[in-house]
C-alpha cells in the first residue's frame, strides 16, 4: 500500500469512530509477551494459554490431533520479530464432524463500548493479521460476541505454501445487540485450523444466533490430518473501520501491563513473615487484574493455602501458609484469563 | 481442562471458606469462589456434570 494509499485509509477510519493511538482492540497482536514459556519453548498443550499471552488455542473432541505452539522469532513478517507457531506432531488420522482446532482471543467488554453494538451506528470493524500456512487453501475466521451468544463469519485464504500473506476482513458491526459494558467477555476472535461438519454446514455471513454449525462456516483447509502442518500468526490487528491501516507496534511495557491484568507471572522473590503460626505477606499486580485471579506458586515453597483478598480493584493480594517461621516463596502466577 | 483434588480451604482466620485448591493440568491452583474466575466456573461445570467432587475443608 502506497503512503497516500494508508494515510486515506486511516483519515477514513478515525472518520468512521477509530483513533490513532490504542486502535488495536486485540491485545499482544505481535506476540511480544509470552510470561508462560520463553521464546522458541514448545509447550504440548492443545487447549490452554502456554506461551503467547491473550492467546489460546482450542482442541474439541479431537482423538489423534497433538501439536505444539511457541511464540517463535525464528519466521516472521517484515516489520515483526515474533510469530505465534503450531506444528502438528501427531495427524488426526479422520476428521470426524464434531472435531474442531482452533485459536481463540478473548476480548474484555470493558474495552468494546465504543463499538456502539446495539444500536444502529454500530460500527464496522476490520481484523488485519499476518498468516503463514504448509497447507493451503480457505480457512475460517469467525468472531462470537458472548453478550447475545451471536456471532459472525468469514473466510480467507492462503494462497502459497510457506509463505507470509497479509489477510484483511470487515465485519459489520451488530445493531440489534449490545455488548455488556463489563469485565467479562464482548468479543471473541475465532481462528480456524481445523473443522469437522458439524462446524461448517450453518450459513456466518451476518451477526445471527450463536450455533455450532456457524463457528467454521466456508471453512475447507484440512489442517491437521499430516504431520507436514504447521500454522504461524503474526501483527494481529482488529480496529474500527472499514480499512486496515498499518499494525501499531506498542511500546513492549505498554503490551506487558495490558497482558498482565489477565495473567501475571512474578518473577521477584516474594518473602513472607510470621503472622501468629503463618507466614504471609503482601504484593500488588501491576494493574488491576480482570477478576479474583487464580493463583498458583512458580517455584520455591508451596504454601498450604495461599489466600487472596481485596484483589480487585484494589490490585494487591495476601499469601500465606502454616509455618511458624517467614518462609521465601520464589515466585507466583495470578490467572485472571477470559 | 484437566481438573482433580479439588478441596474447599479457610481463610487465614480459620473462619470461612473463601477458595478451592485444586490440581488443574497438573498445576496445584488456589482458585477464589468467584464466578468471572474460568478456573471456578470450569470447576462449577464439572460438578455439575458430576465429574467432579469437592473435598469439605480440614
Amino acid at each position: 500500500m502506497s503512503k497516500a494509499a494508508e494515510l486515506a485509509a486511516l483519515i477514513a477510519n478515525v472518520n468512521k469512530g477509530s483513533s490513532l493511538a490504542n486502535k488495536n482492540l486485540v491485545i499482544n497482536g505481535a506476540f511480544t509477551v509470552h510470561q508462560r514459556k520463553a521464546i522458541n519453548t514448545t509447550s504440548t498443550e492443545n487447549d490452554n494459554y502456554a506461551t503467547a499471552d491473550r492467546f489460546k488455542p482450542s482442541a474439541s473432541n479431537t482423538d489423534n490431533l497433538a501439536i505444539t505452539q511457541q511464540v517463535t522469532n525464528s519466521s516472521a513478517p517484515v516489520g515483526f520479530e515474533n510469530s505465534y507457531k503450531f506444528v502438528v506432531t501427531t495427524a488426526e488420522s479422520a476428521l470426524a464432524s464434531d472435531e474442531l482446532f482452533r485459536i481463540m482471543h478473548f476480548i474484555e467488554g470493558l474495552n468494546l463500548q465504543h463499538l456502539n453494538y446495539g444500536i444502529s451506528s454500530a460500527k464496522r470493524v476490520t481484523l488485519s493479521f499476518w498468516v503463514r500456512s504448509s497447507l493451503t487453501g480457505t480457512y475460517a475466521v469467525s468472531i462470537y460476541a458472548g453478550s447475545g451468544n451471536k456471532i459472525i463469519g468469514s473466510t480467507y485464504t492462503i494462497s502459497s505454501a510457506d509463505t507470509w500473506e497479509k489477510k484483511e476482513i470487515t465485519f459489520v458491526g451488530d445493531t440489534a445487540q449490545a455488548i455488556t459494558n463489563d469485565n467479562t467477555e464482548g468479543l471473541r476472535l475465532n481462528w480456524i485450523l481445523m473443522a469437522g461438519s458439524d462446524y461448517t454446514s450453518g450459513s456466518n455471513t451476518s451477526w445471527g444466533s450463536y450455533a455450532a454449525s456457524k463457528l467454521a462456516y466456508g471453512h475447507t483447509a484440512a489442517w491437521g490430518q499430516s504431520t507436514d502442518h504447521d500454522f504461524y500468526l503474526a501483527g494481529v490487528q482488529l480496529e474500527v473501520g472499514e480499512k486496515a491501516t498499518e499494525f501499531e507496534h506498542e511500546p513492549y511495557e505498554t503490551t506487558f501491563l495490558k497482558c498482565a491484568r489477565y495473567y501475571f507471572k512474578n518473577l521477584a522473590p516474594v518473602y513472607t513473615t510470621q503472622y501468629g503460626s503463618n507466614a504471609i505477606c503482601t504484593t500488588e499486580y501491576p494493574v488491576p487484574m480482570r477478576n479474583t485471579p487464580s493463583l498458583s506458586v512458580v517455584s520455591g515453597t508451596s504454601p498450604t493455602s495461599f489466600a487472596a483478598h481485596n484483589v480487585v480493584p484494589y490490585a494487591s493480594m495476601y499469601v500465606y501458609h502454616a509455618s511458624s517461621t517467614g518462609d521465601a516463596i520464589a515466585n507466583y502466577q495470578a490467572d485472571a484469563e477470559l | 481442562m484437566n481438573i482433580k483434588d479439588a478441596q474447599y480451604m479457610k481463610d487465614i482466620e480459620g473462619k470461612k471458606i473463601d477458595l478451592i485448591k485444586a490440581t488443574v493440568d497438573d498445576k496445584v491452583w488456589f482458585i477464589p469462589l468467584d464466578e468471572g474466575n474460568r478456573h471456578y466456573a470450569e470447576i462449577q461445570r464439572q460438578v455439575a456434570d458430576k465429574k467432579l467432587t469437592i473435598k469439605e475443608a480440614d
